[in-house]
């Protein structure tokens, strides 16, 4: 039997059997890296999802930018294993600086080397990559041979963050060479600044929104102030009117009230002397013993039943009381149509300044025992007015603030050149005005003094004067700090600026 | 080391001594495998020491000559269990150049633990190039069979020497391989 054939056949087949192992082998091999790469490429999607979904954050959570490129940074170096990098941020605001990072290090090779990159070589190359991105505007990739913390470096990807043609940031990446999975990280971070760069896009645009959303609301604001004051003035021409109408009306019969009363008075002095008189004649008939003084004794009781000493002093006071009343009537009313603009005096040249000593003069008795006051005087020009009506503005003004003040107060007039006109300030550091009344003070009869101290009308008399003037008068207040009144008076229109 | 350059060290010694001389080897050795090799296992180094230094004592062949000799035959065998694609090259240069990049790659996509030396191509010349070996086996002499058998394979002969060897203490081999001028059939 001849084995040696035998044998050479078995080690043929061997052999084929060996050689169809090693090509089962070599597609496993390959079968094997296919889903080696695949796992890669999802690995990567999935790195890639994960970056992308943190630079979302930047338009969800709203971070500044400043605050979130190192995250970015970092987020790049985890993910694309560079082991260096270094980022620039050039704030939109150009009053804020622009900023570049200390060099960022990968926190999975945290080598410990000695031998830093000098500062200034790191300044160097940064401040020519810098210049080529602001140049192409694009990604720029450099070799480069410097070393790192004993890592040699060779290759170096700029990535800048263009938003709105502005260049905003610019990332640069360190790099010993670039495997093919960092190119397609690489590619995947340019998608991701892009993306960035939409968002602040988006975020500028919001802002400039809401801005203008601001404006238009401090606008309608404005005009909601403006149609209150609107609605205010013309509250005050109707209760002017009002007044008007009815200060005449009591005017009239308050005339011959008045005169009535004064006649009425020499009658009752006149009266008082013939009762006196004929008292003086009971009495001595009293002191008879005749018919004379039975009668005298009936006029004598009559005189004690309705106790005549006392009427004829209570009549004297009721007159006087009454004649009180009237004036008090017709001080009212003449408040009444001053307000109202009924008075008739002529306008000439006032001097401001003059007329506030003037009515600083009036008011020192008032004013002298509640502190000091302090006068910023400016020179200003001349208005066209009347000037008793405007001592009057200024005398109320004055005598309210000294009520409003205790001992230590402290009154500041001051007078200056403001919008073609004159604006006056009268400010005290008294109790304030309580807000729930700042509205009504202007309103005629409205007053928070007691019954018989003020009448209610100064202010709005001085309201309508100033208002016959062309002027504005307004009033800030808190309480416990002081009140301010401010009264603006315009220049006349043909007398342009030639001030003194 | 790998199974196939046992399979074919056996192939060798049954085409040339006869398949006695492989058993009475064997029998000689007394190895951790009993002689029993595939292509897809791996074995200890120190089989293919003894064999061959086993097959110099029964053939008065010294270790060296024996060592190349294989070195030769072996070039069939391995260019033989490459996948076709990388079996043609245009000359020989281009062939020791693709070692290191190509085909030990190769190699370790089918075995990923194999040890393949260090075998690169270190400078070019016109006439030849310099050759960087290096392996923990210090086998050089394999590596100079395997050069002069690919030569002969491109139909040229090359000459083959040592600027310096592991053997002589240095960590690695430098091997100028240059074209021999003189060529004769």
């Amino acid at each position: 039997m001849d084995y040696e054939a035998a044998f050479l056949r078995e080690r043929t087949a061997r052999k084929r059997a060996e050689s169809i192992l090693e090509e089962k082998s070599r597609e496993l091999h390959l079968l094997n890296q296919t889903l080696n790469d695949n796992v890669e490429s999802l690995e990567l999607a999935l790195r890639e999802n994960k970056f992308l979904m943190h630079i979302g954050r930047y338009g969800l959570e709203k971070p500044r930018l400043r605050d979130f490129l190192p995250t970015i940074v970092k987020d790049m170096l985890r993910l694309s294993d560079v082991p260096f990098a270094v980022y620039f941020h050039f704030p939109f605001d150009s009053s804020q600086a622009d900023y570049r990072s200390d060099l960022l290090r990968n926190e999975k090779n945290l080598n410990t080397g000695t031998a830093s990159i000098a500062r200034s070589d790191l300044d160097l190359l940064a401040c020519e990559i810098e210049e080529k991105v602001r140049e192409t505007r694009r990604t720029h990739f450099q070799t480069v041979a410097v070393t790192i913390d004993n890592v040699t470096i060779d290759t170096v990807v700029a990535l800048p963050i263009i938003s709105l043609d502005y260049l905003g940031g610019i990332i640069i990446l360190f790099s010993q060479g670039l495997t093919s999975r960092q190119q397609k990280e690489i590619d995947m971070f340019r998608a991701g600044m892009k993306q960035l760069a939409i968002m602040m896009e988006h975020r500028y645009q919001e802002d400039k929104l809401l801005a203008s959303y601001k404006d238009i609301k401090v606008a309608n604001e404005a005009l909601k102030e403006t149609q209150k004051k609107l609605v205010q003035s013309e509250k005050m021409a109707t209760v002017g009117q009002l007044s008007a109408g009815i200060a005449h009306e009591i005017n009239n019969p308050m005339g011959f009230i008045k005169s009535n009363m004064g006649t009425l008075s020499g009658y009752v002095d006149d009266f008082v002397e013939y009762v006196m008189a004929s008292k003086s004649l009971v009495d001595q008939a009293l002191l008879r013993d005749d018919s004379l003084s039975e009668s005298a004794k009936a006029l004598e009781t009559l005189w004690q039943n309705v106790d005549m000493a006392f009427l004829l002093e209570d009549s004297k006071s009721l007159l006087d009381e009454s004649q009180h009343g009237v004036k008090r009537i017709l001080d009212i009313v003449g408040g009444l149509k001053r307000f109202s603009r009924q008075s008739d005096h002529q306008k000439e040249q006032c001097n401001i300044v003059s007329i506030i000593d003037e009515a600083l003069n009036m008011a020192h008795n008032e004013l002298k025992y509640k502190g000091k006051v302090i006068k910023q005087i400016e020179t200003v020009q001349p208005v066209m007015g009347k000037s008793g009506e405007l001592l009057q503005v200024f005398l109320n003004l004055f005598v309210n603030a000294s009520h409003a003040m205790n001992e230590q107060g402290k009154l500041t007039v001051s007078v200056e050149d403001k919008e073609n006109g004159v604006q006056i300030n009268v400010a005290d550091n008294g109790s304030g005005i309580d807000p729930k009344h700042l509205d009504s003070i202007f309103n005629p009869f409205f007053t928070t003094k007691e019954v018989g101290v003020g009448t209610g009308l100064g202010l709005s008399i001085s309201y309508g004067i100033v208002e016959e003037h062309n002027g504005t008068i307004d009033v800030t207040s808190e309480l416990g700090v002081g009140t301010v009144f401010s009264i603006w008076l315009p220049y006349p229109d043909s007398s342009t600026a030639t001030s003194e | 080391m790998r199974g196939s350059v046992f399979t074919n060290f056996q192939e060798m010694v049954e085409e040339q001594f006869g398949m006695a001389c492989w058993e009475t080897l064997l029998a000689n050795c007394d190895l951790p495998s009993g002689g029993i090799y595939t292509v897809s296992e791996n074995y200890d180094d120190q089989e293919i020491i003894s064999l061959v230094v086993a097959l110099s004592d029964e053939t008065n062949i010294p270790v060296n000559q024996l060592v190349e000799a294989f070195g030769r035959y072996l070039y069939k065998g391995l260019i033989h269990s490459l996948p076709p694609s990388m079996r043609d090259y245009p000359d020989l240069w281009t062939l020791l150049e693709a070692v290191d990049s190509v085909i030990h790659v190769e190699v370790h996509k089918l075995y990923p633990d194999a040890v393949t030396p260090k075998l690169v191509v270190q400078e070019k010349f016109d006439s030849g190039v310099k050759l960087y070996y290096q392996s923990p086996r210090k086998m050089c002499l394999l590596a100079i069979g395997l050069v002069h058998q690919a030569a002969e394979s491109f139909g040229m002969s090359v000459s083959i020497t040592h600027e310096c060897c592991m053997h002589e203490g240095a960590d690695h081999c430098l091997l100028l391989v240059e074209k021999e001028q003189v060529k004769q059939d």
